[in-house]
């Protein structure tokens, strides 16, 4: 999930006005550019922030323009990927003000690749609120290992009914045991022989730990010591 | 007043001359190494150990043998043990390698190295030389020193518990035991030491293969294939198994 980064470079918010001389008022919307300076084809599976009081969320996207049609580059439009996404549930109130959002690939509208700039729009029409903003904004590629996780070990999921001591137990417990390769040779006492090699491996692991990293020094090349060699060297 | 000096000094003397007496042979400075080494030590028969001291302090010529002693005083897993091996380190420094040069030498770390295991069969002390030997003139630093000594400490008592599931194996007890059976086990212990992992999931993992519920895996499939391959004797089945010790001992370089 997190472990794909996309560097890029994120703007401080803008609030967004009417200039006005007799009406300035607070419109409660606020805009973060967002641009890929170093990133040749950037693509986006996942955004996630840390919300402080915004009840809306919209995200822009502007793709790369075509590079035969240099004409239209003027009218490159902003498509809406996400479109105001509700954060708080009642924006007069606190719920959903500081909590954790992260948003998917499922939610976008379409899949966010080969953009030039992205814009997120906060919106609070609450005038409770007078301050409000996203924290801790991250982008992250879309992940390559969105299909099945990787396969639990052996040790994790083996059921403890089809265990061997389950097994052993039958095979003791039942006089008319088919298995008469098993009766004939004998089973010798798993659990001793199994601390025993326990013990073993332990004691091969303590000593591998305990070598020394320090060098003898010897002028060896290839395994073997030859003056006429190192004169060369 | 001379009678009563004489009675005076009669009885004075024979204090003094047992003082004197045991400076004259420092049995005091010897009880207190004693003491002191049975109070770091703490074997587990301090009678043996009391015994097995003043023997070895016959032995005071060799000096390996002296570093051997010291170094077998208490088990590799206390913390004294590394106080030990600096002691029996500095002892060896006193070894005259040439004109006016005393340090610790090859010769003398091989010495060691073979009488500390003395224990083992002949293959298994020939392969771990193998592999921590130092030429006769190399200069041994403290740090190699103490990880060969360390490691022959740890076979020794590998070699010891290799008995102990030698016995287990000959569940017939017929002095012998299966090659099938001694093969499958050396297999399973191989691959739990091979895994390289550094986490925490190495030991769960090796837990799980040498647990009776792996274990009872490979013996079944080994079982299964029916060739007789006939027994192995105790020594033979040794150096199998600390194979896959010594694949874990770093040559030295």
């Amino acid at each position: 999930m997190g472990d794909r980064p996309l560097h890029c470079s994120i703007k401080n918010p803008i609030l967004l006005t009417v200039e006005d001389q007799k009406n300035a008022f607070h419109s409660g919307c606020k805009v973060i550019d967002v641009t890929f300076p170093n990133v040749s084809s950037p693509e986006v599976g996942e955004i996630c922030f840390k919300n402080y009081y915004t009840a809306y969320v919209s995200i822009r996207v502007k793709f790369k323009a075509a590079p035969e049609n240099g004409a239209e580059s003027g009218e490159i439009k902003w498509k809406t990927c996400v479109r105001r996404m509700r954060l708080m549930p009642s924006p007069h109130k606190e719920s959903g003000s500081q909590d954790y959002f992260a948003i998917s690939k499922k939610q976008f509208s379409f899949d966010i690749s080969n953009i030039s700039a992205m814009r997120i729009i906060l919106q609070q029409p609450s005038p409770v609120w007078k301050e409000f903003r996203i924290e801790d904004l991250r982008l992250y590629r879309s992940s390559e290992m969105l299909s099945k996780p990787p396969p639990l070990p052996a040790w994790l999921t083996e059921d403890s009914a089809n265990s061997t001591k389950h097994k052993l137990e039958i095979y003791y417990d039942d006089p008319d045991s088919d298995d008469q390769e098993v009766e004939d040779m004998g089973i010798p006492n798993l659990e001793s022989i199994s601390s025993s090699l326990q013990e073993l491996w332990g004691l091969s692991e303590e000593m591998a730990i305990n070598q020394s990293k320090t060098e003898i020094g010897r002028y060896e090349v290839d395994g073997c010591y030859e003056v006429n060699l190192l004169a060369y060297t | 007043m001379a009678d009563k000096k004489k009675p005076n000094s009669a009885d004075d003397r024979p204090q003094e001359t047992d003082r004197q007496f045991l400076e004259r042979y420092s049995i005091g400075t010897l009880m207190k190494d004693v003491l002191g080494k049975i109070v770091s030590n703490r074997p587990k028969d301090p009678i043996t150990f009391l015994s097995d001291y003043f023997d070895s302090l016959e032995d005071q010529s060799n000096l390996v043998l002296k570093a051997r002693n010291i170094i077998e005083m208490t088990h590799h897993s206390r913390p004294v043990f590394e106080m030990n091996v600096r002691q029996a380190y500095d002892i060896m420094l006193k070894q005259k390698v040439g004109k006016r040069l005393y340090g610790v030498n090859g010769t003398s770390y091989t010495d060691l190295i073979k009488t500390l295991c003395r224990d083992m069969p002949q293959p298994v002390t020939t392969k771990l030389l193998k592999k921590i030997e130092c030429l006769d003139y190399e200069a041994i630093t403290f740090d190699v020193f103490k990880s060969g000594v360390f490691t022959c400490c740890v076979l020794q008592d590998y070699v010891k518990l290799c008995e102990m599931l030698f016995n287990s194996l000959d569940f017939q007890s017929s002095g012998k035991v299966d090659k099938i059976l001694s093969d499958v086990v050396n297999e399973q212990l191989k691959a739990a030491l091979a895994n390289t992992r550094t986490d925490a999931r190495k030991i769960v993992e090796a837990g799980y293969n040498l647990g009776p519920d792996g274990l009872f895996y490979a013996l079944e499939r080994g079982m299964r294939s029916k060739s007789q391959l006939g027994g192995q004797t105790l020594e033979q089945f040794t150096i199998e198994i600390c194979d896959a010790f010594l694949s874990k001992v770093k040559r030295l370089r």
